[in-house]
């Protein structure tokens, strides 16, 4: 009789797979958001030695406010994109998109003492945005991966512009922005679907 | 040698998680949930300081504290002692008003004062014709003042920094010299009356949100209505028992400067984890009823929904009314959480059932804020209809 060969392929994209990298990319956020209260002194200690303005230090500290979620909200969307075009990114590569996206506070402390603040947010946002959709569509050998992701975090960074300024409106709008994210991920949580134990985003 | 080489089998489907463990899951999941609301009370305490600080500000550039005290007659040129009058009434007509300033908000008041009163002619010991008569307040919160009347006669008001007085023609005046006059004091927090005279009585009245009343004593007589109150004092005491220069004896309310909606805000926050957990509790019971496991995700992103309502409130309540910010941010969270339900579980049915009683949890909570003296009762009122509610839902249940 013959040998029955069997090509029995472990289902990688698991319910635990997404409960162990929401946990990765809950803690990766965290690290980095500390790593951005490190930024905040940095940026407080140039303010006394007179490089950064008072208003540059208070717009700058207000974007590093929003650390943690931008880091969250940008390597959740990362994880349902990597579902939806089902090609592996490793956790290597999730660091290094969070990564880019701390840089960006730097950058921007950097640019603030030098030009006014939207412009450099302008050109900064636009750096961090190109470098992380580029490196997307690396991953994912996909333009289409890369637009979404750039959409993600230049939405993000509209939003966030778009608080710092509106004073006493912000927690209106910071609400509103909340409940509109969290209709979304409803959205996103009936499309995924077990299909023979595999989460599948089902189109 | 035949052998048998049979394929590995594919590895069992997982079994359902048991309700036993998923209750207890939930459970863990509206804890962490609470350190949000959490999160969004210590976000209203923060607004709410920041308010009272603002409000403050704002009240100060209307007009402060008011105090007022007198009238009294200083026997000039020495004016060594004061004679008080025998018969002092006094009566403030107060009418509040809020001040926005973008989003913060003050009450102060404008209040009429009238006062009248008798002196004696036989206290005053001085041998000059002139007498001065004062009354100390901030003249910076007085105007509109209505001329004296002293004796039949009528004097002019001067101003000075810290007192109204006027300059009286004492020498044809009879034994018993009847005074009245009036003005419009305007101030926030709080309105002070010196009980002046011998025999006084001091009546407040107007409208104001929560006034309390202060002072030396209590009032004899209170009655606060919906938004109008009155109160009179009444106090009668020897002349040689009246100081002057002191606050001593003042009595009037007190007036809240900012506004309550963060402690409504944060009072509705009490009920945040009871609206969880009976959502949770339906959730878990359509789950049952319809056969269908729902993931522990979409609880997840259902209690988020319902902590997301608190912040919703607190931001809306800034910009109207509490009753209108409730109704809108309910709304939302109902609209969101029934749809969500009815696209989850492919159930127009099951969407509205666990709508109506989101709805009636909101309703619930809205009433148990707006009365307070029935609260406890109509909450454990409230409780035992749930509590009856989820019995009739687990008889459904056949094994």
């Amino acid at each position: 009789m013959e040998e029955i060969k069997v090509n029995y392929v472990r289902p990688k994209y698991t319910l635990n797979w997404l409960g162990m990298h929401t946990l990765f990319v809950i803690g990766i956020s965290m690290v980095l958001a500390f790593i951005t209260v490190g930024f905040d002194n940095m940026a407080w200690s140039r303010t006394h030695a007179g490089l950064l303005t008072e208003t540059g230090y208070r717009l700058v500290g207000h974007t590093m406010d929003f650390s943690f979620a931008v880091t969250a909200i940008t390597l959740v969307s990362i994880m349902i994109v990597e579902l939806a075009f089902r090609k592996a990114i490793n956790y290597f590569q999730y660091i290094l998109i969070a990564v880019a996206l701390t840089v960006f506070y730097l950058l921007l402390m950097a640019m603030t003492e030098k030009m006014p603040f939207w412009v450099s947010y302008t050109i900064v946002s636009a750096m961090t945005i190109g470098l992380v959709s580029w490196f997307l569509t690396g991953i994912m050998d996909n333009r289409k991966a890369g637009r979404l992701g750039a959409m993600v975090i230049l939405v993000e960074y509209v939003l966030i512009f778009m608080l710092i300024q509106l004073g006493s409106m912000a927690l209106l709008v910071g609400s509103l922005a909340m409940f509109i994210l969290i209709a979304v991920a409803m959205y996103f949580s009936l499309k995924l679907k077990m299909v023979d134990d595999e989460l599948v985003l089902k189109k | 040698m035949m052998e048998n080489i049979l394929p590995p089998p594919f590895p069992a489907r997982k079994k359902p998680m048991s309700y036993g463990v998923k209750i207890v899951l939930l459970g863990l999941q509206a804890g962490v949930l609470m350190l949000g609301a959490l999160l969004i009370w210590l976000m209203a305490y923060s607004r709410d300081e920041r308010n009272k600080d603002v409000a403050d500000e704002i009240a100060r550039g209307w007009g402060g504290k008011v105090m007022i005290k007198g009238p009294v007659l200083l026997q000039c040129p020495d004016s060594a002692g004061y004679v008080v009058p025998v018969q002092f009434d006094c009566d403030a007509e107060v009418e509040s008003k809020s001040l926005h300033r973008s989003i913060y908000e003050a009450e102060v008041f404008d209040a009429r004062i009238s006062m009248s009163g008798t002196f004696l002619r036989e206290d005053v010991s001085t041998s000059g014709d002139y007498l001065l008569i004062q009354i100390a307040v901030e003249t910076k919160q007085v105007s509109d003042f209505s001329a004296l009347k002293f004796g039949g006669k009528i004097f002019e008001w001067a101003k000075s920094d810290s007192c109204l007085y006027a300059f009286v023609n004492f020498s044809e005046m009879p034994d018993k010299i009847d005074f009245s006059t009036g003005f419009n004091v305007r101030g926030s927090s709080s309105l002070f009356i010196k009980q002046i005279g011998c025999e006084s009585s001091v009546t407040i009245d107007g409208e104001a949100a929560n006034p309390s009343f202060k002072g030396g004593s209590l009032p004899v007589h209170r009655m606060v209505r919906d938004k109008t109150f009155t109160a009179r004092w009444e106090s009668s005491l020897t002349p040689a028992g009246i100081t002057y220069e002191d606050d001593s004896g003042a009595v009037g309310t007190k007036f809240l400067v900012g506004v309550d909606r963060y402690q409504k805000v944060v009072r509705s926050l009490k009920y945040a984890f009871i609206i969880i957990f009976l959502t949770y509790v339906s959730v878990l019971f359509t789950e049952i009823l319809m056969k269908r496991n729902i993931p522990l995700l979409n609880y997840f992103l259902i209690g988020a929904a319902l902590i997301m309502f608190y912040s919703l409130l607190l931001a809306f309540s800034e910009h109207m009314s509490f009753g209108m910010a409730y109704l809108i941010g309910a709304a939302m969270t109902v609209a969101l959480i029934s749809g969500y339900m009815w696209r989850m579980l492919g159930s127009r049915r099951a969407g509205i059932i666990n709508g109506l009683i989101l709805m009636s949890l909101y309703l619930g909570c809205f009433i148990l804020l707006t009365i307070s003296t029935y609260a406890l009762l109509l909450g454990s009122l409230i409780l035992f209809c749930a509590v009856a509610a989820m019995m009739y839902g687990s008889l459904q249940i056949k094994h």
